[in-house]
């Protein structure tokens, strides 16, 4: 698999507080990645990094595979957009303005694509209202706006959604799917609203204390999350043939247990097991989403 | 470079501490010397000139310090400076472009005011007794001083990011006047503080005149680009050690 993104044992310490602490991770190419972790797991440190905002005490990190420090990267840098924390903006110029002084940054011939990604983010009809004066969300576009310039290959959102009113978290949602289907642009995605990103990111990296507790596809997280019905019984060998005679989905899960993913009709399976004398000792119905899921992971003492 | 300079120039043409600065010592700068030529009738024109090298030994360092900071300080602000490192843009190469924008700055918003004002020297003042060589050495002596102290100002501005730099640029400009009219009183031989004082348009004010040759002018220019340039060095090495939010 092509790899964007990758850290090896990356290590960030600000005098007596080490914020990643050997944090490896592999963000796949064309991929949402979402980056999980609670406040102070070192989201917002390793997206600083990767922009080259904050340099790493140890450890590697590779951008297109450029290595950080050699110059390689600064040309890799040039295929990235990010939006870190607060948007990165001139307070007193307008919209347009700010992506003008992006494009001359960038060293783009002329400004055509301005209107469009305006329009793409929603500010088409601010004219000459300083961004100053925007609110949060507004800031929120153009930022994203100004990431999108001299359209990147790779998107970095640290919490893009805050501040969004309901209708703007759709359709920054809409945006991020439509860049990443129709632009193929990867994107690492952080964000403390789980749901949301639940509902875009095709891959997962779980951060706690400062380095990967596991990095995991969408399948994967969908599998580990699916709601299933744990059945505890006296002879697994005889659920077994059970339900591979009806077709069921199983994992045997443990000497006497077995996770069924479906929804079988428990007294017609009770009957069925009995002709060969298995017992149902206990059942119950598992359903973990991804909350739950990166609370079984990382401890569940604060919030994501 | 080239994409950074050519944003750099046109934010800082856009810009409102640019005219402000223009503005501000065009027309302070022709107060003065007005006020000063309407009340001593006597003050010949060499005298006026002598007033407007004190000028812009002071006033004219003060001010465009002072604009080249807060065009600065409009990134870090805003946090706008992420963007050029975002897409690659080197640490290095975003200090030289603030350092030759500033200094274009610096020069035009001084030679603008000045020129205008000794051009109406020129036309309604006796400046017979000016020799060429005085002024050459001490427009030299200027301009060498006011791009050191630009390079200054733009090293504190890396290090302080943001609007409180322009605070400790004028706490730091009042200290050096402090510093030198006491030095200049009370230890004026020490070789040290003489060197120091070829440093820093504050330590030339009251020292600079077209009546004479100044004092060793090639010294003096060398102490300003050799301090200028120490400056330039040390804020390349500070931004790429900086950890930026």
């Amino acid at each position: 698999m092509e790899y964007v993104l990758t850290t090896e044992g990356l290590y960030k310490c600000y005098k007596n507080f080490t914020a990643l602490n050997g944090l490896s991770m592999h963000v796949p190419k064309g991929s949402i990645y979402g980056f999980v972790g609670r406040n102070g797991a070192g989201k917002t440190t390793l997206i600083r990094l990767a922009c080259g905002l904050q340099f790493p005490t140890d450890g590697d990190l590779f951008l297109y595979g450029a290595k950080h420090g050699d110059r390689a990267i600064h040309a890799a840098r040039k295929r990235v957009g990010a939006v870190v924390e607060t948007p990165s903006i001139f307070p007193m110029m307008t919209a347009k303005d700010n992506l003008k002084h992006q494009y001359r940054v960038l060293g783009l011939p002329d400004f055509d694509g301005i209107g469009e990604l305006l329009e793409l983010v929603g500010l088409a009809d601010t004219g000459d209202k300083k961004a100053g004066a925007f609110s949060l969300g507004m800031r929120q576009r153009l930022g994203i706006a100004i990431a999108l310039c001299g359209h990147p290959d790779f998107l970095i959102l640290d919490e893009p959604i805050n501040g969004l009113d309901p209708q703007g978290i759709v359709d920054v949602r809409e945006l991020i799917l439509k860049l990443n289907r129709e632009r193929g642009i990867t994107i690492l995605i952080s964000s403390h609203i789980l749901d949301e990103l639940s509902r875009i990111a095709t891959h997962y990296g779980f951060i706690d204390g400062g380095y990967i507790v596991r990095e995991m596809s969408a399948e994967e997280l969908q599998s580990a999350c699916r709601k299933c019905v744990s059945v505890r019984v006296s002879d697994v060998g005889v659920l077994v043939r059970e339900l591979e005679r009806r077709g069921e989905e199983y994992a045997v899960t443990g000497e006497d247990s077995v996770d069924i993913y479906a929804q079988p009709n428990i007294t017609e399976l009770a009957l069925a097991l009995w002709k060969d004398r298995c017992e149902i000792l206990s059942c119950s119905e598992q359903d973990e989403n991804l909350e739950s899921f990166f609370l079984s992971l990382v401890g569940g003492e604060s919030h994501a | 470079m080239r994409n950074l300079l050519r944003t750099d120039f046109v934010r800082m043409l856009r810009s409102k501490s640019f005219y402000i600065a223009l503005i501000g010592l065009t027309a302070g700068t022709f107060f003065l010397v007005s006020v000063q030529g309407t009340d001593n009738a006597e003050l010949p024109g060499l005298g006026i000139v002598n007033l407007l090298c004190s000028v812009a030994m002071f006033m004219v360092p003060v001010v465009v310090s002072g604009a080249v900071m807060s065009f600065i300080a409009a990134e870090f602000n805003g946090n706008a400076i992420r963007n050029k490192l975002i897409v690659g843009h080197s640490r290095t190469n975003v200090f030289l472009s603030w350092s030759a924008v500033s200094i274009a700055e610096a020069i035009v918003v001084s030679v603008i005011p000045l020129g205008l004002v000794s051009v109406a020297l020129a036309m309604f003042a006796d400046t017979s007794g000016l020799v060429a060589k005085n002024v050459i050495a001490a427009a030299g002596i200027f301009f060498c001083l006011l791009i050191s102290r630009i390079l200054l100002s733009v090293l504190l501005s890396v290090l302080m990011q943001g609007s409180k730099a322009l605070l400790i640029n004028y706490i730091l400009t009042y200290a050096l006047l402090v510093f030198f009219v006491i030095t200049q009183e009370f230890a004026g031989d020490n070789k040290i503080i003489s060197l120091l004082a070829r440093c820093f348009p504050e330590g030339q004010m009251g020292r600079l005149s077209v009546d004479s040759m100044p004092d060793r002018p090639g010294l003096t220019m060398l102490c300003a680009v050799v301090f200028g340039l120490f400056c330039a060095v040390l804020g390349v090495c500070a931004f790429k050690k900086k950890d930026l939010s």
